[in-house]
C-alpha cells in the first residue's frame, strides 16, 4: 500500500505548486539565483585556491654559500632548518646549461666563463606565508652567504589570494542561509495554503511524518528545478567566464579549473536546500502540531 | 471497537475550567451512543479524548482494547472515522476526491481508492454528484461527502460531533439514515454527540448525558431527556 504514497505525493506536489504558481516560480528564481551566486563564488574560491598554490610554488628561496664553503656541505642542516620543506642543491654549470640555449654557447662563452656561476641551493618552504621570518633565520647560519627570494610580489599576491579565499567561505555561507531561508518561507506559505488537507489528513491517522513528506517532496521538486536552472546557466556560460578570468590571470590559465565539478555541486546543492528549507518549516509547523 | 473510560477528568488551563470531572463509561463494540447535554457540558471534550486530540489529566481512555495514552495519534485514528458539525471539505476537489482523499494519503492503491468511493458515493446517495464542486453542492450533500470521507477507511469507530447540527430537518434525516446503514450493515461504534432532541427519541438507543463535566444519566434505549424532569 505504501509505495502508491509516493505516487500520491507527487501528484499532491505537483497541485500544491500549479495552485500556487507565482509563489512557486518566486521560489525558484530566488533559489536559482542563490545557487548562481553560491557556485560562481564556488568556482572562483576555488580557482583563487589554485592560484594562491600556484603563488606558493613560486615562493622559492635561493641559499648561496660563503666564499670557500661548498653547497653540498650545506645541503642535510637546510633539510632540517626549521620552517624548510625540502632543499635541492642547484650547480652553477646547470644554470649556466640552462642559459646556453636562450643565448648560444659562442655568445655566452664571450660574455662570462664556465664557471661564472656559483652552486646554490634552492629551497621549498613549509609555510611560504612565514618565509620573511625563516629567511631571517637562514641569514644568520654559519656557512651562509647570501639568501635571495620573491620578497614582496608573490609574497603579497600570496595574501591576496587567501584573504579572498576567507571572504568567499563567509560569503558562500551566507548565500547559502538566504536560500534555506526562502526554502523555508515558500513552505510555509504552502503549508498555511493547505491547512485543510493537513486537518484531514491527521483525522485518517497519517503520521506526522507522512504529512510532513508531502512538502517535502514539493520543496525537493522546487530545488530541483532551481538547480537543473542553474546548472544549465553555468554549462553555457562557463566557457565564457574562464575565457574572461583567463584574461585577467593570463598566468594561471592552465591552473583554472572547469566549472564540471561546480555544475555537479549545484546540481546536488538545490534539492538539499530545498529539503532543509522543507524540513525546518514543517519541522515548527507540522511536526510540532501533530500528535 | 470498544471503549473504556475509566475516571476520566480533565481540565483547561489557565482559566481553569474543568470540562470533565471524574467520567466513566462502558462502550461494547457495535453501540450506538448517543452523547447529549447543553453547549459547554463536556460532549466535544470527551470525543476529543477518543481521538487524542486532548489527554486527560487524569484517568484512562482504551479504544479497541489500547491505551490512548500509550499509543500515538495517528495509529489510533487509523481504526475511526470523524464527522464535524462543519464540512470542512476541500474546496478545490470535487466530492469523488474529497471522499477519495482520506484513503489516498494512507497509501491504499487507487484502484482500490476507486472501488471504496464509489460505493460511498452509492452509500450517501451521491453517486451522480461524484464530479461536482462542494460549492456545487448543497449544505446537506456537502455533509453526505463529509460523512463519506469518515467512512473511506473502512472504521470499526465513527465519532460524530454534532453532524447535524447545521443541518434542516430533512437533511438531517438523510444524514441519519447513513449512519443507520453503517451501523446496521458493518456493525460500526458509533458516537454521536447532538442537539437534536427529535433524533434521539426516534432512534431509541443508548443515551448519555453530561452537565457539567459529569455523566448524569446513561440509559438505554432512553430519550432525549428523561421524562418528567426536563433534561
Amino acid at each position: 500500500m505504501r509505495s502508491w504514497a509516493l505516487f500520491y505525493r507527487l501528484r499532491d506536489a505537483r497541485e500544491g505548486i500549479a495552485r500556487n504558481v507565482w509563489a512557486s516560480v518566486a521560489t525558484v528564481i530566488l533559489i536559482t539565483l542563490t545557487l548562481l551566486m553560491f557556485g560562481s563564488f564556488l568556482w572562483l574560491n576555488a580557482n583563487i585556491g589554485r592560484i594562491a598554490l600556484l603563488l606558493e610554488r613560486q615562493v622559492q628561496v635561493r641559499v648561496f654559500p660563503e666564499e670557500g664553503v661548498a653547497a653540498q656541505s650545506l645541503l642535510s642542516s637546510l633539510e632540517d632548518f626549521p620552517g624548510v620543506e625540502g632543499a635541492e642543491l642547484v650547480s652553477g654549470a646547470s644554470v649556466y646549461d640552462q642559459l646556453t640555449p636562450v643565448f648560444g654557447r659562442e655568445a655566452l662563452l664571450r660574455a662570462l666563463p664556465p664557471d661564472a656561476f656559483a652552486d646554490s641551493l634552492s629551497l621549498r618552504l613549509a609555510d611560504p606565508g612565514r618565509a620573511d621570518e625563516v629567511v631571517m633565520s637562514l641569514r644568520e647560519m654559519d656557512g651562509v652567504g647570501e639568501v635571495v627570494w620573491g620578497q614582496g610580489f608573490a609574497q603579497s599576491l600570496y595574501q591576496i589570494a587567501t584573504g579572498l579565499q576567507r571572504v568567499g567561505t563567509i560569503l558562500i555561507a551566507g548565500f547559502l542561509f538566504v536560500a534555506v531561508l526562502m526554502s523555508v518561507t515558500a513552505m510555509h506559505l504552502a503549508i498555511l495554503n493547505r491547512e485543510g488537507e493537513i486537518e484531514i489528513q491527521r483525522w485518517v491517522g497519517v503520521s506526522p511524518w507522512g504529512i510532513r513528506s508531502q512538502f517535502l517532496v514539493e520543496a525537493l521538486l522546487l530545488g530541483t528545478f532551481a538547480s537543473v536552472i542553474a546548472g544549465a546557466a553555468f554549462l553555457y556560460a562557463g566557457d565564457r567566464i574562464q575565457r574572461v578570468i583567463t584574461g585577467l590571470v593570463p598566468f594561471a590559465a592552465d591552473q583554472l579549473q572547469s566549472p564540471t565539478l561546480v555544475i555537479g555541486i549545484v546540481l546536488v546543492m538545490g534539492p538539499v536546500l530545498g529539503l532543509l528549507g522543507g524540513g525546518l518549516a514543517t519541522q515548527r509547523t507540522i511536526g510540532a502540531g501533530a500528535q | 471497537m470498544d471503549i473504556v473510560i475509566e475516571n476520566v477528568a480533565k481540565e483547561y488551563r489557565p482559566a481553569g475550567f474543568s470540562a470533565l470531572k471524574d467520567v466513566s463509561l462502558n462502550i461494547r463494540p457495535g453501540e450506538w451512543v448517543f452523547l447529549v447535554g447543553a453547549s459547554g457540558m463536556g460532549k466535544t471534550t470527551l470525543l476529543k479524548l477518543l481521538y487524542k486530540e486532548e489527554i486527560p489529566d487524569r484517568g484512562r481512555v482504551l479504544v479497541g482494547g489500547e491505551d490512548v495514552a500509550k499509543i500515538s495519534g495517528s495509529r489510533l485514528r487509523r481504526g475511526m472515522g470523524i464527522v464535524f458539525q462543519s464540512f470542512r471539505l476541500l474546496p478545490r476537489k470535487t466530492a469523488h476526491e474529497n471522499i477519495a482523499y482520506g484513503a489516498e494519503v494512507l497509501g491504499v492503491a487507487p484502484s482500490e481508492v476507486r472501488r471504496r468511493t464509489l460505493e460511498i458515493l452509492e452509500l450517501v446517495g451521491l453517486k451522480d454528484k461524484g464530479s461536482r464542486l462542494p460549492s456545487e453542492l448543497s449544505g446537506g450533500e456537502q455533509q453526505r461527502i463529509a460523512v463519506g470521507r469518515s467512512l473511506i477507511n473502512q472504521p470499526k469507530l465513527l465519532i460524530a460531533d454534532e453532524p447535524t447540527g447545521d443541518l434542516d430537518p430533512a437533511n438531517s434525516e438523510i444524514v441519519l439514515k447513513i449512519f443507520e446503514n453503517v451501523h446496521r450493515e458493518r456493525n460500526t461504534t458509533i458516537l454521536f454527540a447532538t442537539h437534536a432532541v427529535e433524533i434521539v427519541d426516534r432512534m431509541q438507543k443508548r443515551v448519555v448525558r453530561l452537565e457539567h463535566g459529569r455523566v448524569v444519566r446513561d440509559e438505554i434505549g432512553g430519550y432525549w431527556a428523561m421524562e418528567g424532569t426536563g433534561t
